[in-house]
């Protein structure tokens, strides 16, 4: 019973965030300044009836929602958006980072709700505080990949109005390129970093539940890979210079491998990790 | 040492053993997989598979080059760390002792080499588990004691480097903790376990599926559990034998799960049984697997002539030829995989480290950045 609502409070957070994207897109094309307050109005309200869905998933099962695909991308898609909603609140209100952001929000929440997860009792191998350590940091370090991203869009935008001379308000109250560009820099820095406690950590619960800490499973494999891959960006930018256009093609391009990380283990491989498998 | 410690080659391996990762996860890697797919992988790209076979790619993360592209790496990154530390060090001592907002400064420059430390152990710690590690599996039974070392283990298998020797303590599996839900096969709560030396318990744990124990080192993680029926066997020669005759609960009970076989005499009887913990689960008429009347329905065997065949209830003493088997009780066992992984505390260490240095980088900032 408590599903229904869990779909009918998620079906509602997909319109505001679809709203949100169509406003946020509005802005760049009609290069408007208008809707700023109906996006912020919009991005709380999804925010509430998507952490209310969440809640109520939690109030189901009995634990946290990382046990199946479901409760991963619900959780997930509101994780990213807490970041956004964190990041205007602490540094500036930036509506078209949400250009990004809604669609990723929304598509992951429309294929969570596409789902009909069932109930099952949590596997004895999750009872261990290890779990809770290695799935907050993957949600941390997912939601830190996505705003890399994110900024990362935004300074190849931004790079694009300057070079075409688009003069309207809307670019002009956008940061600086060096801004964006640092800003990426910094959440996948910080993307980077958690990604490696989340493997870590990933790893010693895996040796206590399996007795094994790496077993080269494709969750793992994949996950390894986006680290490298961060690790790569992050160097070439330190040590070689890539700044600006290349260091956000970068995030680009780590960002699609983290999301193929993640899709992938669903629809391509069996692992250890099936209970994320729809 | 420049080459060792260069970004330009951190950089190669990093981007090498990432192209590598991918492609072990584009061809099936045979010893990762299900042994089904791979040969379904096979069969599939007639004419790539086996070009791939003979190159190797499908026991990539088993070959030796790779093994030594992660010692590359380990040794690359330890030696970049080691300069970075050199570094940071000279800027350190080099301070103004007054200056606050430089000793945040400094403090930030001083977390990213903590960073690489912490990673350098973990990779430091893995490749210890690689040689030395070890792998053994046991089955225990209620009272039964074990001794960790060579010759003790039903299975067995080490790091290239491993040397089997005595631990120097001893386990016993003093009871198991079963629970009996309804509708439901049982569930294991967790095996309580003494550790004694010298024939003293110095330590006493409970390990379950989610948190397994750890003593001197070595890490019992119960693997499969079961109902084990105790019986006596009382041969017409004299003497007495206790014997643990186990039997699964892992999948949901059916008349052949709960089967298992017995030699006697070494092997010229052999004893079919079958437990059934409550006669009525098994007729549809209860819902839970509580052994409240348990008995063996058994068949002895004698060459190819069946001796004996029949039901014998807890306490019931059967006859045949002279010989006697009781079945004097019902208790449980649990199989532990027993693991050594000595890496497994820098592993730990390098965490704890790593976890250190980012948080130092987050929120020890200067005033204004040292360098982006």
């Amino acid at each position: 019973m408590l599903f229904k609502y869990q779909v009918v409070l998620l079906w509602i957070a997909v319109a505001c965030y679809g709203l949100n994207f169509l406003y946020s897109l509005a802005e760049i094309i009609f290069q408007a300044h208008k809707g700023i307050r109906i996006i912020r109005v919009l991005s709380y309200l999804g925010f509430g009836v998507h952490s209310a869905a969440l809640a109520l998933r939690w109030l189901e099962v009995g634990h946290g929602p990382y046990y199946n695909f479901y409760e991963v991308l619900v959780s997930d898609a509101w994780i990213a958006v807490l970041f956004y909603l964190f990041l205007q609140w602490r540094w500036r209100p930036l509506p078209t980072l949400g250009t990004f952001l809604w669609p990723i929000a929304l598509l992951m929440i429309g294929a969570a709700v596409l789902e009909t997860p069932q109930i099952r009792p949590l596997p004895e191998t999750y009872a261990t505080y290890w779990l809770l350590i290695h799935v907050l940091f993957a949600k941390f370090a997912y939601g830190a990949c996505l705003l890399s991203f994110a900024f990362a869009g935004l300074y190849l935008l931004k790079e694009k109005a300057e070079e075409r001379g688009w003069r309207a308000a809307y670019w002009r109250k956008l940061p600086g390129l060096e801004e964006l560009d640092k800003l990426n820099y910094r959440f996948a820095g910080f993307g980077f970093m958690v990604l490696g406690i989340m493997i870590a950590s990933g790893s010693i619960w895996a040796y206590k539940a399996w007795g094994r800490y790496w077993g080269w499973d494709p969750i793992e494999t994949w996950a390894a890979i986006s680290w490298l891959s961060y690790g790569a960006h992050l160097h070439l930018r330190r040590t070689f210079g890539w700044k600006g256009h290349a260091s956000a093609w970068l995030a680009v391009l780590n960002f699609v491998l983290v999301l193929f990380s993640y899709f992938s283990l669903t629809y391509l491989y069996s692992s250890v990790h099936e209970n994320l498998q729809p | 040492m420049r080459f060792i410690a260069s970004k330009k080659l951190a950089l190669s391996l990093i981007v090498l053993m990432a192209l590598v990762m991918a492609i072990a996860m584009i061809i099936p890697q045979k010893e990762f997989r299900p042994s089904q797919d791979y040969q379904a992988w096979l069969g599939r790209y007639p004419q790539v598979a086996p070009v791939a076979k003979n190159l190797g790619l499908d026991a990539i993360f088993t070959s030796r080059w790779f093994f030594l592209l992660v010692v590359m790496f380990a040794v690359n990154l330890g030696s970049c760390t080691w300069q970075q530390l050199a570094r940071v060090k000279k800027q350190t001592k080099s301070a103004h002792p007054a200056n606050r907002s430089l000793h945040l400064r400094i403090m930030h420059l001083w977390s990213m080499p903590v960073f690489h430390v912490g990673l350098c152990l973990i990779v430091l710690g893995g490749l210890v588990n690689l040689g030395w590690q070890m792998q053994g599996y046991k089955f225990l039974g209620e009272g039964q004691t074990f001794t960790d070392g060579p010759g003790e283990y039903n299975r067995i298998q080490g790091g290239p480097l491993f040397r089997d020797r005595y631990a120097g303590f001893q386990t016993r599996l003093d009871r198991v903790a079963m629970d009996f839900p309804l509708g439901d096969t049982p569930h294991f709560k967790g095996a309580y376990l003494s550790f004694l030396e010298d024939g003293r318990v110095v330590q006493e744990k409970v390990a379950t599926f989610g948190e397994p124990v750890t003593f001197r080192g070595v890490m019992f993680r119960p693997d499969e559990r079961g109902f084990s029926a105790l019986v006596k066997f009382l041969p017409a020669g004299g003497g007495a034998e206790e014997l643990y005759w186990s039997f699964t609960t892992e999948r949901q009970p059916d008349r052949e799960v709960y089967s298992n076989v017995l030699n006697l005499l070494r092997g010229q009887y052999l004893v079919r049984g079958k437990f059934y913990p409550n006669r009525e689960v098994f007729r549809g008429k209860a819902k839970g697997y509580a052994p409240t009347e348990p008995y063996l329905d058994l068949t002895i065997v004698r060459g190819k002539q069946v001796i004996f065949m029949g039901e014998i209830r807890q306490g019931e003493t059967i006859s045949f030829d002279g010989n006697r088997l009781q079945f004097s009780k019902v208790g449980y066992w649990t199989s532990f995989v027993v693991l050594r992984n000595p890496g497994v505390p820098w592993v730990f260490a390098g965490f704890a480290v790593a976890t250190l240095g980012i948080i130092g980088y987050y929120t020890l900032k200067p005033e204004q950045e040292v360098s982006n």
